[in-house]
């Protein structure tokens, strides 16, 4: 078959894939890897919803795989090939051999770069460079698998088993084994990712190395979602050597020694608060054969110093800028900008245990009052997405877009509720919030928004120590705004600030003080569903719980923006923050 | 004389020893502890408490004040947070890149503000003085991050002469890191010249109405020659007190124009400590620059009495 015949076709199972949801691509996953023959393919697809036609596409693909696999490590790779995305440094679809030298731009991590401690972007896109994730939740929250090449649970969904890609190896040559995987959960247990253990319900003594290619986890709660668990979502849980971790201690420095991992990039300076610099790793166990040679980073503290090496030439992308700060460029024929819809958004909420807030239809009247595309047209230049007051964004697989109706501005209505609830005079709360991109602004126009009805909101603005420290969770009969990074599953968004404060105790985020037992059950349910559709049903019932209730309002889901010369293709990024120029070239 | 320069020293240590009490008590009173400031809001409670404990900052502020007072008396400085390096070795490698930088704006902006200063007083009450004089006061007052974006996108963006950042690629010639540092420099020299031109032109002045310099040309040496050996000695004697105050910012305080380069010299360090409120690195940084200030301050004092035998020490 020809090369162009052969990418035709890897980009039609690549548009497949996009349009399945994981449990989908899983089975399509299994029949690539060889785990189960054509006629189990056909049986279990169709019942997942899979089409005949698509089915032959992807055996057809398969069969191409089988004929032109000649090392050991291509069958892996070329079925990873068939998703365009990142981790396995795929091959990319521009026929040239990669260009000399990729230079990017990224915030300053605000901390050293340590697998345990690191909290910010520009940290864990830095981590993801020159270590790998079992498995990579790319741009549309497709699960690729990278070191892990499947995974399945039990039927009970609290035994998780993850087989490892025998082919995977770190940089200094040592395979990747299921013990590396043991003690990377392990290790980073006490840092940023402890949360995320007790969302997924992980006992970092539960996890096993059954065999050097088989990990089990043994969860405390059934979870559908733990693949994401391993994913680059928990962007901790790079993979490192157990030896790695025997010798290491957080806060030591150690990982900027040595850089190790199993990545696609070998680490060759690192200038803390300056730059980085990474060169293309030759033994990389996938294929990476048209990746650049060389790539840079230049560490920013402010998007203006950024955007003026863009403009200069001395950058070719800058993996993630806010709407304002990339203004100079949006309209520049210089500069090729898109974006991507993330999950990240605002939540702004009230203390739903006190007056004025304790009466739903106070906090109804007020999400009411807004307008919400005009706030992203004003605010976010476009880029962004409405949102209905949950925290379920309409790209998860498990949304339910027919659950419950968008909610638009509506003064009378809002009156109305205000009065029913026996404010028809107004009232006046504080409003606090964090220096935050564009949440001072949100707060402000929020205020002008209540101000129609006769509310009148006093907006506090804090630097975000102050913010965290002394507003967060201590709201006091007043509202306030936080900001909810991208996540792969709604889990965490539904979680800890959702649930009845007394379930998580000191782990709670519920700045709303807000007690639903009703959703409490519904939480649980939705956790522990195993396939999508019971996922979806109950998610429909919390929108629709959520959106009646409002114990905080949901304006918008902010976009994520990047800017590339118009020159440079084959950027990467996910919303979580990792980007990939693994597949990038120049034209021209 | 050397008793003077002992007695200095050991009133700049004293000096030295309030800074570090004080920073010390400004850092501990920043909210939040520092556990939480480096996992950040969200993380449970144990693990803050854990690292905490790892790093000592649970324990009274006394016996922290102690521990770091005397490991920095023996040259270490603690570890930073946010870079994990230990700050010895940030503040070396910054402390050199903003000497580097502000020698290049020095060499730049001392010569040409003295040439300055002398051309405006020889040609006092001209169109000439006027020029300089109220040129340089209105170039002190354009902020440095004005001029500095404004020398950007002109120089940079525009015209694409020079580099818009300030650090070079590592393993550049002195030549390729000077042509870096132009542009950064130029904010210092505008912020700068006005000042030290006015100082010296002032001195001048009184310099050339003074009676040796009437003498000395009554007495028919030539005009220049008495310019050059009487009435400049004299009149860069307020110039040097101004320089040498100058040489502590311009250590220390570039923050504006690190910042916008990029370059990781010791304003931008502090900066970026203070923003991730990592305490050792910020309370070290203070440290080195208040010693910095001091330094400049006796040289200054050395090179004016070296200058004016009659000024006596102490």
């Amino acid at each position: 078959m020809d090369r162009a015949k052969r990418r035709a076709q890897l980009e039609q199972v690549d548009y497949i894939r996009r349009r399945s949801t994981p449990v989908q691509n899983h089975v399509i996953d299994e029949v690539q890897y060889g785990k189960i023959t054509r006629r189990e393919f056909l049986r279990r697809g169709s019942l997942l919803g899979l089409s005949f036609p698509v089915m032959g596409i992807v055996l057809a693909a398969c069969a191409e795989d089988a004929a032109t696999t000649t090392t050991a490590g291509t069958a892996t790779t070329a079925a990873a090939g068939a998703t365009t995305t990142t981790g396995s440094g795929s091959p990319s679809t521009t026929m040239a051999a990669g260009p000399a030298t990729v230079r990017t731009a990224l915030p300053a991590p605000a901390v050293g770069i340590d697998p345990v401690l690191i909290n910010d972007e520009g940290g864990l896109a830095t981590f993801g460079q020159t270590a790998e994730y079992l498995i990579f939740s790319d741009a549309e929250l497709t699960p690729v698998p990278v070191l892990a090449e499947s995974w399945e649970s039990n039927a009970d969904g609290d035994v998780w088993t993850f087989h490892l890609n025998p082919n995977a190896t770190f940089h200094d040559g040592s395979p990747v084994t299921a013990e590396d995987v043991v003690a990377t959960v392990q290790g980073i247990a006490g840092g940023n990712a402890g949360p995320a253990f007790q969302t997924y319900g992980v006992d970092p003594a539960a996890v096993v190395a059954v065999d050097p290619q088989t990990v089990e986890f043994t969860l405390t709660q059934p979870s559908g979602a733990f693949p994401f668990f391993m994913s680059s979502d928990n962007y901790n849980a790079a993979i490192l050597p157990a030896s790695f971790w025997a010798a290491f201690e957080p806060e030591s420095g150690a990982y900027e020694q040595s850089f190790i991992g199993s990545g696609p990039w070998i680490n060759e300076s690192f200038e803390p608060g300056v730059s980085a610099v990474y060169v293309k790793n030759e033994d990389y166990w996938g294929d990476n054969s048209g990746q650049p040679d060389r790539m840079e980073i230049t560490f920013f503290s402010d998007e203006a110093a950024a955007v003026t090496g863009f403009q200069e030439g001395r950058i070719d992308t800058i993996p993630h800028i806010s709407y304002s700060g990339a203004t100079a460029l949006l309209n520049s024929p210089d500069a090729s900008v898109t974006s991507i819809s993330t999950a990240q958004h605002r939540q702004v909420y009230f203390d739903t245990s006190a007056e004025p807030f304790q009466d739903k239809r106070v906090r109804q009247a007020i999400a009411l009052t807004l307008n919400r595309p005009n706030l992203i047209e004003g605010l976010l230049g476009g880029y962004g997405v409405v949102g209905n007051d949950h925290p379920i964004w309409e790209n998860f697989p498990m949304y339910n877009p027919d659950a419950v109706a968008q909610r638009e501005e509506d003064l009378a209505t809002a009156q109305q509720l205000l009065e029913a609830a026996g404010y028809a005079d107004g009232f006046e709360a504080p409003l606090d919030t964090l220096v935050f991109f564009e949440v001072e602004d949100l707060a402000a126009l929020i205020a002008g928004s209540a101000a129609q009805i006769g509310v009148t909101l006093n907006v506090g603005v804090y630097d975000s120590g102050t913010y965290y420290a002394d507003y967060w969770l201590a709201a006091a009969n007043s509202m306030g705004i936080v900001n909810y990074g991208h996540r792969g599953v709604p889990n965490v968004y539904l979680g800890a600030p959702l649930l009845s404060p007394d379930r998580l105790g000191e782990g709670s985020w519920n700045a709303s003080h807000w007690s639903n037992t009703d959703y409490d059950a519904l939480f649980d349910q939705f956790t522990s569903a195993p396939d999508l559709d019971t996922q979806r049903q109950i998610a429909g019932e919390m929108q629709t719980l959520l959106n009646d209730e409002v114990p905080f309002i949901v304006p918008y889901y902010v976009d994520h923006i990047s800017v590339s010369s118009p020159m440079f293709s084959g950027l990467e990024v996910t919303g979580m923050g990792h980007f990939d120029v693994t597949g990038g070239s120049f034209s021209g | 004389m050397s008793r003077y320069v002992l007695r200095r020293i050991g009133l700049a240590l004293i000096t030295l020893f309030l800074i570090s009490v004080l920073v010390f008590i400004g850092t501990q009173m920043l909210p939040g502890d520092v556990g939480r400031r480096i996992l950040g809001p969200f993380a449970n409670q144990d693990a803050v408490d854990a690292l905490n404990t790892r790093l000592g900052t649970d324990r009274p502020w006394l016996v922290q004040y102690w521990d770091w007072i005397t490991s920095a008396l023996q040259g270490d400085l603690g570890f930073s947070i946010s870079f994990s390096r230990p700050v010895t070795e940030l503040l070396g490698s910054a402390l050199l890149n903003s000497l580097k930088l502000a020698a290049l704006a020095f060499v730049i902006v001392v010569p040409l503000s003295l040439l300055g200063g002398i051309v405006a007083a020889l040609r006092r009450g001209t169109l000439t003085d006027r020029f300089i004089t109220v040129g340089g006061l209105s170039a002190t007052v354009i902020p440095e991050f004005v001029s500095g974006v404004v020398l950007i996108v002109v120089f940079a963006v525009g015209l694409g002469w020079l580099p818009g950042t300030a650090t070079a690629p590592p393993g550049s010639s002195f030549f390729t890191q000077m042509r870096y540092l132009i542009l950064p420099a130029i904010p210092l020299v505008l912020v700068l010249f006005g000042y030290i031109a006015r100082i010296t032109r002032a001195g001048v002045v009184e310099a050339l109405d003074a009676d040796y310099t009437r003498t000395a040309i009554l007495k028919g040496l030539p005009r220049s020659k008495v310019i050059r050996r009487d009435v400049l000695r004299n009149a860069l004697l307020p110039t040097i007190a101004v320089i040498a105050s100058q040489i502590g910012y311009l250590i220390g305080g570039l923050v504006v124009v690190e910042v916008l380069f990029l370059y990781q010299g010791v304003g931008k360090l502090l900066f970026d400590a203070a923003q991730n409120a990592d305490f050792p690195l910020l309370a070290g940084g203070v440290l080195v620059v208040a010693a910095a200030f001091q330094v400049a301050m006796l040289l200054a004092d050395l090179a004016y009495s070296w200058l004016n035998p009659r000024i006596r020490l102490g």
